[in-house]
């Protein structure tokens, strides 16, 4: 039982990774209806410029908390370059029926991992984490701090993300324009500086992951793609386009993965997670927190 | 919606601009005109009506603009291959970027290098471009070392002679390029890669240097084109895939198999020296992991023992937690951990998650809780990478295997240390030796060879002149017709991880003179590694004899009697050959 519990806790802070990013994914596809590929390597973006900025060999060698600012900024800029390379020059389109965007995310995403192996090469780099112990206790639950720092920070932005789009102007903008883009603008809403937004938020939420992730997976040019992957079946699980779906879906995901290996099923772990996905999709379509888009007529 | 539209609407049906809640500004901004100039764009495409920038086709343009860019990505070093150039002469990357050499006097002889270049075994490429490269570069500038010239020095290479030659290239001055590409930890990608090389690059030979699974998939390629191929890192003779014992006489092997590694581990190591009983695996989900699981169990049977325990995880993954605490039931004295750097650094993090790290001996014999001594694949336990990414969790004593070959830290290598670091701006880090002497291989024995035909240059490998190459390590690499494997098992040894300060122990441990200097040669010997140093060093106990009877002025007269090698603890012995002996009762390894 306390293995099982174990395993539980273990998959809720890999989790918080993946609802991170799942949380990202789904702003962007709020404003855009596009799933945004290279939020993966957003992530990795992050994470080596919070490596360069903190490591004292190979770095510059500064505070974390000002290593976390300027790797937010990066990630935020990258987010918003990531949306003038990949989604501005397709202009207005349907994304359910033009699929440029696919092919335009996923280059960008090519291009960036190729840019950080030209830049910092292929080797990994080991980052150390902020918090090491938990009053001189190095494991709870077998599990160190730096873990239980992924979950805390992912369910707490996901709440305060929930709470400014639900309760603030920006966040009613933002609903607005996901759900009509035109009658959003027609509304006063400005839709381009809406879209513009949620991409340097998603960059923002892939660098807090960046950093988050960095101690515990090396930081090396592929670390997004793989993570990028499961955190886009964590959003679908969850329901894209939802906040609270992206937390419930990343959170399931890690679960899924984490009851896979105490299972003793390791090496399935993936095709466990493609099976959940395909579990979720077959019972409910939307995901678990999605809601099907009523088109009036 | 369709261009239909614009010839039979009339003028007059041209949609209404949009209704707009915003009041026309007397001075519209640049913001809010570019703003109702796509709406009105949008609505007149909606319409049916041509817009300057017609909507479809724009999407049309951007979506070829799209395909054009993930292609170009894709196909971006095959681009750069056409055009001759390169785009990083040091890391080739998916799908293939390869180095280029000015071309010489006569065609270029291209040898295919297929290794890791990317993800959690990046290392392993690292070190195959910095030997491969560097080997190629002194070629083409120097040619071969003239006779004698590699035991000139006192039964060891002449460096500096060697760099004054000036005849670059063989056959007559042509020059030697290699073709990088990288496996991506994939079998099919490697046999693929080699496809490519074979037909588009006309390689000559082949240097391994990637996963097992690439040798074992690629094996029948190889020997359908005839394509002399070496093992510079990959094990053939262990799984009894290795001439003579099979037809594929295209392959050859320079890399200590991992039976002969596991059998003085555990025979020699585990069992007798240290006393161990009880043993767990731990391995990743490729054919390393699945031979040195099979090969363990086998030794172990042999010995009446077997792995209590023998758990997977996949290459990639970052957490073994769940995996190392079914493990930690079998209170386990040894965990034979069997995967690349990376992967290997995380299931270390995993057993410091369990509290579970080596302190010493006694510890792992389960006095004071489970704390297993790690013994490890040479690709995962035996690298500074892993030290470097494991941090603290990988511990001083951590055991693995290699074979004298190396050893840069000895005085009589110093040259050859001194040209890598100038040319890569570090030290090696152990290993690039084997690349870079396959490479000497292939240039001897196409030289020997008098060409690159095929057939010629495998007998040419089965019988080099002059006693084989040992010009980046320590001992020759040389084949017989009968013999396809470079090394024996007398050549080989242990490697533990040093992290730069003694342990705190009683008796005393001492490090090695690499890591301390020693005062007392003559001349004195400075310290080789950096203060603070971590990584792997040669651990000269077990092997001893063997190592003596072939080695014995390399081994004897310049490693234990000027102190290389992990000493542990040392004890007067007078009827030792150099006055001490290496004691078993080390509390470290």
């Amino acid at each position: 039982m306390e293995r099982f519990l174990q395993a539980i806790i273990q998959g809720l802070t890999s989790g918080g990774v993946y609802a991170l990013i799942a949380l990202a994914f789904s702003i962007v596809y709020m404003t855009t209806r596009v799933i945004n590929f290279a939020q993966g390597e957003v992530m990795m973006i992050g994470a080596y410029v919070y490596f360069f900025m903190v490591a004292k060999s190979g770095g510059i060698g500064v505070s974390w908390p000002l290593a976390l600012l300027v790797a937010l900024v990066g990630a935020m800029l990258v987010g918003l370059v990531v949306h003038l390379i990949s989604i501005a020059p397709l202009g207005k389109f349907d994304p359910n029926t033009n699929i440029g965007w696919i092919l335009t995310t996923l280059s960008v995403s090519l291009i960036l991992v190729e840019v950080m192996r030209n830049i910092a090469g292929e080797q990994a780099k080991r980052v150390d984490p902020i918090v090491s112990s938990f009053g001189g206790k190095k494991t709870l639950f077998t599990i160190e701090p730096k873990q239980y720092l992924i979950l805390i920070v992912g369910v707490v932005l996901a709440l305060v993300l929930e709470v400014i789009h639900s309760k603030t102007q920006l966040g009613r903008a933002l609903r607005a324009t996901a759900h009509d883009k035109a009658t959003a603008s027609l509304m006063g809403i400005n839709t381009g500086f809406m879209v513009r937004y949620s991409f340097a938020l998603a960059g923002v939420l892939g660098g807090i992951s960046g950093w988050l992730l960095a101690p515990v997976i090396f930081v090396d040019p592929n670390m997004g793609t793989l993570v990028g992957l499961t955190a886009f079946v964590a959003a679908v699980v969850g329901g894209i386009g939802s906040t609270r779906g992206a937390l419930v879906g990343g959170l399931t995901i890690g679960v899924v993965e984490s009851l896979a290996r105490w299972a003793g099923a390791g090496e399935w772990t993936s095709a466990m997670v493609f099976l959940t996905l395909i579990l979720i999709l077959v019972l409910k379509p939307t995901g678990i927190l999605g809601e099907a888009l009523i088109e009036k007529v | 919606m369709t261009r239909r539209g614009r010839d039979e609407q009339e003028p007059s049906q041209t949609p209404d601009p949009i209704p707009s809640f915003e009041l026309p500004k007397r001075d519209p901004g640049k913001r809010w005109q570019r703003r109702r100039h796509e709406e009105q764009m949008e609505e007149h495409s909606a319409g049916g009506w041509d817009t300057p920038i017609n909507r479809r086709d724009f999407l049309d343009v951007a979506r070829k603009l799209g395909t054009g860019v993930a292609a170009s990505s894709f196909l971006y070093p095959a681009f750069l291959a056409a055009c001759g150039k390169t785009a990083d002469q040091l890391t080739p990357a998916p799908g293939g970027r390869f180095n280029v050499e000015e071309g010489g006097s006569g065609e270029t002889i291209n040898i295919g290098v297929i290794s890791i270049y990317s993800g959690v075994g990046a290392f392993v490429g690292k070190l195959a471009d910095r030997g491969g490269q560097l080997a190629v570069e002194q070629i083409n500038k120097h040619g071969l070392p003239a006779k004698g010239l590699q035991t000139a020095k006192d039964g060891f290479p002449d460096f500096e002679a060697y760099e004054r030659q000036s005849t670059g290239g063989i056959l007559g001055g042509r020059k030697i390029r290699l073709i990088a590409r990288d496996d991506n930890l994939s079998a099919q990608v490697a046999v693929s890669a080699i496809q490519e090389m074979i037909t588009r690059f006309d390689i000559k030979g082949l240097i391994f240097a990637g996963l097992y699974d690439d040798i074992y998939a690629a094996k029948k390629l190889l020997q359908q084109y005839n394509l002399p191929a070496i093992a510079a890192y990959g094990d053939l003779a262990s799984v009894g895939q290795l001439y003579p014992r099979n037809d594929y006489r295209q392959l050859f092997q320079m890399f200590p198999p991992d039976q002969w590694g596991i059998e003085i581990m555990l025979e020699e190591y585990c069992l007798r020296d240290r006393g161990y009983t009880r043993f767990a695996y731990l391995g990743d989900n490729t054919a390393i992991g699945a031979q040195g699981k099979r090969l363990i169990g086998e030794t172990l049977a042999r010995n009446g023992n077997r792995l209590l325990a023998a758990e997977q995880y996949n290459v990639g993954d970052v957490d073994m937690t769940a995996q190392l605490q079914r493990i930690r039931g079998t209170n386990c004295n040894a965990l034979m951990v069997w995967g690349i750097a990376g992967d290997t650094a995380h299931a270390l993090e995993s057993v410091k998650r369990l509290d579970a790290v080596y302190t010493d001996h006694d510890g792992a014999l389960g006095r004071g809780g489970w704390h297993p001594q790690i013994v490890g694949f040479e690709g995962g336990a035996a690298e500074r990478t892993f030290a470097v990414l494991a941090g603290d969790a990988a511990r001083t004593g951590t055991m693995s295997y290699w074979y004298l070959g190396g050893i840069g830290y000895i005085p009589q290598f110093k040259s050859a240390v001194d040209t890598f670091k100038k040319r890569w701006g570090v030290a090696p880090t152990g290993g690039e030796n084997n690349p870079a002497d396959a490479v000497f291989l292939f240039a001897r024995a196409f030289e020997q060879a008098g060409g690159t035909d095929s057939n010629k240059v495998i007998a040419a490998l089965e019988n080099l002149e002059g006693g084989g190459i040992n010009f980046s390590s320590i001992t020759p690499h040389a084949f017989t017709k009968d013999r396809h494997i470079s090394i024996e098992p007398a050549d080989m040894v242990g490697i533990t991880l040093e992290r730069g300060k003694a342990a705190l122990t009683s008796p005393k441990y001492e490090l090695g003179a690499e890591f301390i200097g020693n005062p007392n040669a003559d001349p004195p010997i400075p310290a080789f590694n950096p203060p603070g140093y971590v990584g792997p060093t040669h651990f000269m106990r077990f092997n001893q004899e063997a190592l003596m009877k072939k080695h014995g002025k390399l081994y004897g007269d310049i490693m234990l009697k000027n102190g290389f090698g992990t000493q542990c603890t040392k004890v007067a012995d007078s009827s030792a050959p150099y006055g001490f002996r290496l004691t078993t009762d080390c509390k470290i390894h």
